[in-house]
This record gives structure tokens, C-alpha cells and sequence, in this order.
């Protein structure tokens, strides 16, 4: 017995390409005449009029955006994932924030200072005919529904568009970012909207700490401004004002609480005051002073028994002595014209509100006095 | 004169010296698989209809057949050093799931009557609409069927692999194939009218 097939049919040519997946068409869309272009012809021939020429993106964007990820950062991946086999070969920058795709579909969210990977027993969620397998504060993940083309991200409230941001999607994958600050409640899949839940917490041990360096020591401080970069970058410090920085002085790093100094190509300078439990945002130094060798505070930072003081003096010094209150002084490095400086908080102590009772001796390289006096 | 390898049914001839299809999927690439649509496009196309009845829905179903093979590449398996039986599992998994109720709804659409259809004037279309009819009858059948046979029916009375072929993508054992379709054989004759099988 066998079943009564209708025969098969020839494939027409136009039911073949309708039918073809969308990303093998790069070969052959470059071959035709983009049909913007072609209107733009007819319309310069039927009014008469110049125009200027559309421009049109043949190929798709989203490939534009996934770039290969390096082996260094496959390697924090698959510690993230304690797995060794894992492997990458595709990955999306949103800023500071790298998302690699594992080839098994795993996702792995990359920051200066963190990895992120799905904690054990994550369940993907289904949204539409895709579903989310990888979420963050920042980032959800996974795979689209078929065909799809965009995807956004979308914060509504009371059924009113509030933030919207637009993410990568291929055949395989999606990904999409959205600031801190965004609540996402839907994602819009082309045309389609779907509600997701709003992101809380997850258990930390999705999240592991990661560096870009090669020094695995968290405190390392280098780590340090790795944690301080991306706080800054969670609170909406742009990009460009975020990279190239490198530490100059930090102070504390054995008790695990002080304060960095960093500095980019030895012409602008920021702060970040870091504790045992958390750090703070790297904050750039605003300079106002018209003499930029004009001795000055910069920064104050009480942490716990100890203030911890960010001063600035000439930029031949290499050494500088401070004093408080004629008190016993305290030497430091001066490193472009910067130091750190810690004193013990005495209680009742007002240390903000009084910089002016520190005195300094600023000693160049051969120890000689290039400044002293007071501090404003 | 180029030689040619033997091709599968339905599927476009290939070149001896083009790449094989193990070659193309190791590639891995957008390229490479575009390659492996213009050889399957056709095969996988005439199948999904075979499993929906509708030959709108089995665009639909080949153009997602593909694109979830593509997902799905590293868990690809190659029979005889070709992808058309996985390709056909794809088929089959995604016709069950997304497809289903789609085809259901073509399917029931088939019996209302067509007002607009000039049977007396085409006789193609009446055969077309003949073999539509009959065919929908026969995945009705087969639905019912235990999903190891169905499965094993999809591939070997539908797609018409061989045994063997379908016990690979399977991953059981070719006399496991046998005696489902066997089976599915029987089950099928008591649901089925004779019109609709021819006895062999």
C-alpha cells in the first residue's frame, strides 16, 4: 500500500526567490538596480527638476553591527560559563557593553569589570514565535521570531511609548540594548508588539567579575578603573568621555578602600573613590583655575576613619609634603602635578569645610623646593 | 560535459566539482548556505506541501525551514553526505508546531466550495484541487497517527526516503523505521478510503 502523492512540481524561479532566506541574498541583490534609485531616475526624467540621487543600504544593517569577537574575550566567556569549549565567533558593541553569541546559542554580556551569562536554571521566555534567553539591566537576548527584520526595545507607561531602543537582529539571534534608566515592558518585533516582564534582579551568579586586562587581581587598579569606567557608563557618561583612561595614583588598595586617580594622555584627569563593597563612577576633573600650576583641592572623600584628599600642585613637583594643622607631615608621590593624600579623621572633625588649614612643600626630582605654602 | 552527481528527488543536480554539502555547511556561512538553498529549495518546497496541502502555506514553511536550519546548523546531520533528510525533519518538526493550525485552516478553507473557480475551463486547476482534497485527507489520517510513526511517515510515504535514510535522521535503528511504517500502514488503511491508497 502506498499513499497517492500528488507529483511534484518544478519550482518556479519567482516562488524560489520569494521564498529565500533573507541573509543569502547579498550576492545576488548587488546585481540589481536598488529601486530607490530607479524612482529617482523616473522622477528627474518626468519633472524636469534635479534631484539628488537616494542613497540606499543594500546590505543589511545588522550585519554592519556584528563583528568578531577577540580571544580574550571568548576566554572571560567561557570562564563566565566554566565552560572551556564554548566558543564565539560573533559579537555586538552597544558602547562599553559587548554581547558575544555563542555558536550554541548561549549569550555572554561583557563590561570592563563584569561578565553576565544566564544563572543556572534560567528559563527562556517565549515571546511571539521567538523567545528571550538572556536578560539583563541592559540587555535581552535571544532568538527572533522567523523573518524577523527590526526589533526595539520599548518602555511604555499607561500604553504610552516613554524610551524606545533599537537592537540587532539576524536569523539567528536578537539582541537589544537599553540604557539603565529604561524600564523595558515590550519588545516590537517588526511591526509586532510583544510584553516581556520588567527586568528586577536576577541571583548574582549570573554575574561574575571580569576584566579586560590581563590582571585577574580585582584589585589590581587597573580593575579598579574597570569598575569605575563602567559605573560611570551605567550613569550615562558618554562613550568617547569614557575611553582611553588609564590609572596614575591610587591610594588604599591594600585595605581595599580609597581612591584612584587616572589619567588620559596625561591631559585630563578623573577621581573614583572605591570601598571593599562597591566603587563609585569615575568622575572627570573639572580644572577652572586659570594657573594650571596653582595648588588646589580637587576631591575630599571620607572612608571611615580616613579622609582621603586629591590635590593638585605644580607639575614640577615630584614629591610633596602636606601638612594639617602643623600637624606631623605626610609625604606622597606628585605625579602630573597630582597627589593622594590620607589623613586620620579625628571625631568632630569638619575636614570639608576647612581644606585651606593643609600646608604643603612640593620637592622637584632633585629635592628641591618648588613650592610651599597653603592650599586653596 | 560536466559530471554530474546523483542528485536526490526533486532536488537540483549538482556538479561533481562543486563543493559537497558537508563542505558547504562546515563553511558555515551566508554564502554557503544560499548555495544549499538553490540545491533544496525545490525538494524541501514539494515536501512541505505533501505535509501541509497548501502550496501558499508550504512557501511559508519552506522559507522557515531554512531559516531554522540555519539556527540550527551545528545540529545538522548528513545522510549519504546530504542535507535533504535533516532538511526534511525540519520540515516535519515545524510543519507539527508552527504550521499546524495554518495548514488546518487551508485545509478547511479547501472544502467550501469555490464560487470562483472554473472548473469546466481548467483542468489542471481540477486536479490541482483533486489532489489537494485527497491529500488533505491523508494528513488528517496521518496526525492521528502515534507521533513515531508520523514521524517516520512524514519521512519515508511523504518525503519518499528510503528506510535508511530516515532511520539516520531519526537516530534509531532502520528496522525500528520498518516496522513503524508497518504500522502506520494498517492504521492508515482503516482510515483511509481506497481511492486515496493504491495497493502495491
Amino acid at each position: 500500500m502506498t499513499i497517492n502523492l500528488p507529483p511534484r512540481r518544478v519550482l518556479p524561479a519567482d516562488v524560489k526567490e520569494r521564498m529565500r532566506p533573507h541573509f543569502t541574498e547579498t550576492r545576488s541583490r548587488r546585481n540589481h538596480t536598488p529601486l530607490a534609485v530607479a524612482a529617482g531616475v523616473t522622477l528627474l526624467i518626468a519633472g524636469g527638476i534635479a534631484i539628488t540621487q537616494p542613497a540606499t543600504h543594500d546590505l543589511d544593517p545588522a550585519r554592519d553591527r556584528v563583528v568578531t569577537p577577540s580571544g580574550r574575550d571568548v576566554a572571560r566567556c567561557r570562564t563566565a560559563l566554566n565552560d572551556k569549549n564554548w566558543s564565539s565567533t560573533q559579537m555586538v558593541v552597544f558602547g562599553l557593553r559587548k554581547v558575544l553569541v555563542g555558536t550554541d546559542g548561549r549569550f555572554c554580556e561583557l563590561t570592563a569589570s563584569r561578565a553576565g551569562v544566564a544563572p543556572q536554571g534560567f528559563q527562556p521566555t517565549q515571546v511571539d514565535a521567538g523567545s528571550i534567553t538572556y536578560r539583563s539591566a541592559n540587555v535581552i537576548a535571544g532568538v527572533p521570531p522567523l523573518g524577523t527584520r527590526t526589533v526595539k526595545a520599548r518602555e511604555t507607561v499607561s500604553g504610552r511609548p516613554k524610551h524606545s531602543s533599537s537592537g540587532v537582529v539576524t536569523p539567528d539571534f536578537f539582541i537589544v540594548h537599553s540604557p539603565a534608566a529604561m524600564l523595558t515592558n515590550e519588545l516590537v518585533f517588526d511591526e509586532k508588539t510583544v510584553p516581556v516582564q520588567r527586568f528586577t534582579s536576577w541571583s548574582e551568579n549570573g554575574v561574575t567579575d571580569s576584566f579586560e586586562s590581563d590582571d585577574s587581581d580585582p584589585w589590581a587598579s587597573v580593575n579598579v578603573l574597570a569598575r569605575c569606567v563602567d559605573n560611570a557608563f551605567n550613569n550615562k557618561v558618554t562613550v568617547d568621555e569614557l575611553r582611553g583612561w588609564e590609572p596614575l595614583l591610587v591610594s588604599g588598595l591594600e585595605q581595599h578602600r580609597g581612591m584612584l586617580l587616572a589619567h588620559r594622555g596625561h591631559r585630563e584627569w578623573a577621581t573614583c573613590p572605591f570601598t571593599e563593597t562597591r566603587s563609585d563612577s569615575l568622575s572627570l576633573i573639572s580644572t577652572t583655575s586659570r594657573d594650571p600650576d596653582s595648588s588646589l583641592v580637587i576631591d575630599g572623600h571620607q572612608s571611615g576613619s580616613e579622609f582621603i584628599v586629591t590635590g593638585r600642585t605644580t607639575r614640577a613637583a615630584k614629591t610633596v609634603e602636606v601638612s594639617d594643622r602643623g600637624g606631623t607631615p605626610v609625604t606622597v608621590n606628585v605625579a602630573d602635578g597630582h597627589f593622594i593624600v590620607t589623613f586620620p579623621v579625628s571625631i568632630g572633625d569638619d575636614w570639608m569645610m576647612s581644606p585651606a588649614r593643609l600646608r604643603l612643600v612640593a620637592r622637584n626630582a632633585e629635592g628641591e623646593i618648588v613650592y610651599e605654602g597653603g592650599i586653596s | 560535459m560536466r559530471l554530474m552527481r546523483p542528485s536526490w528527488e526533486g532536488a537540483a543536480a549538482v556538479p561533481d566539482d562543486a563543493p559537497s554539502d558537508a563542505e558547504l555547511w562546515a563553511q558555515g556561512d551566508e554564502h554557503a548556505f544560499g548555495e544549499l538553498y538553490d540545491r533544496y529549495a525545490e525538494a524541501v518546497w514539494n515536501h512541505a506541501y505533501r505535509l501541509t496541502a497548501s502550496w501558499s502555506t508550504a512557501e511559508d514553511l519552506t522559507s522557515a525551514t531554512f531559516l531554522t536550519a540555519w539556527r540550527r546548523r551545528a545540529g545538522m546531520t548528513l545522510v549519504r553526505d546530504s542535507a535533504l533528510p535533516w532538511l526534511f525533519t525540519v520540515a516535519g518538526n515545524l510543519a507539527r508546531s508552527e504550521f499546524r493550525r495554518k495548514a488546518r485552516f487551508t485545509r478547511l478553507l479547501l472544502r467550501v466550495p469555490h464560487d470562483d473557480v472554473q472548473r469546466d475551463h481548467a483542468d489542471d486547476v481540477a486536479s490541482s484541487l483533486d489532489h489537494e482534497a485527497r491529500l488533505s485527507q491523508v494528513l488528517e489520517a496521518v496526525e492521528r497517527l502515534p507521533r513515531a510513526e508520523r514521524e517516520a511517515v512524514e519521512l519515508v510515504l511523504l518525503g519518499e526516503l528510503t528506510a535508511a535514510e530516515a532511520a539516520t535522521v531519526l537516530g534509531v535503528a532502520e528496522v525500528s523505521v520498518r516496522s513503524r511504517i508497518s504500522r502506520a500502514r494498517t492504521r492508515l488503511r482503516k482510515m483511509l478510503a481506497d481511492d486515496i491508497l493504491e495497493v502495491e
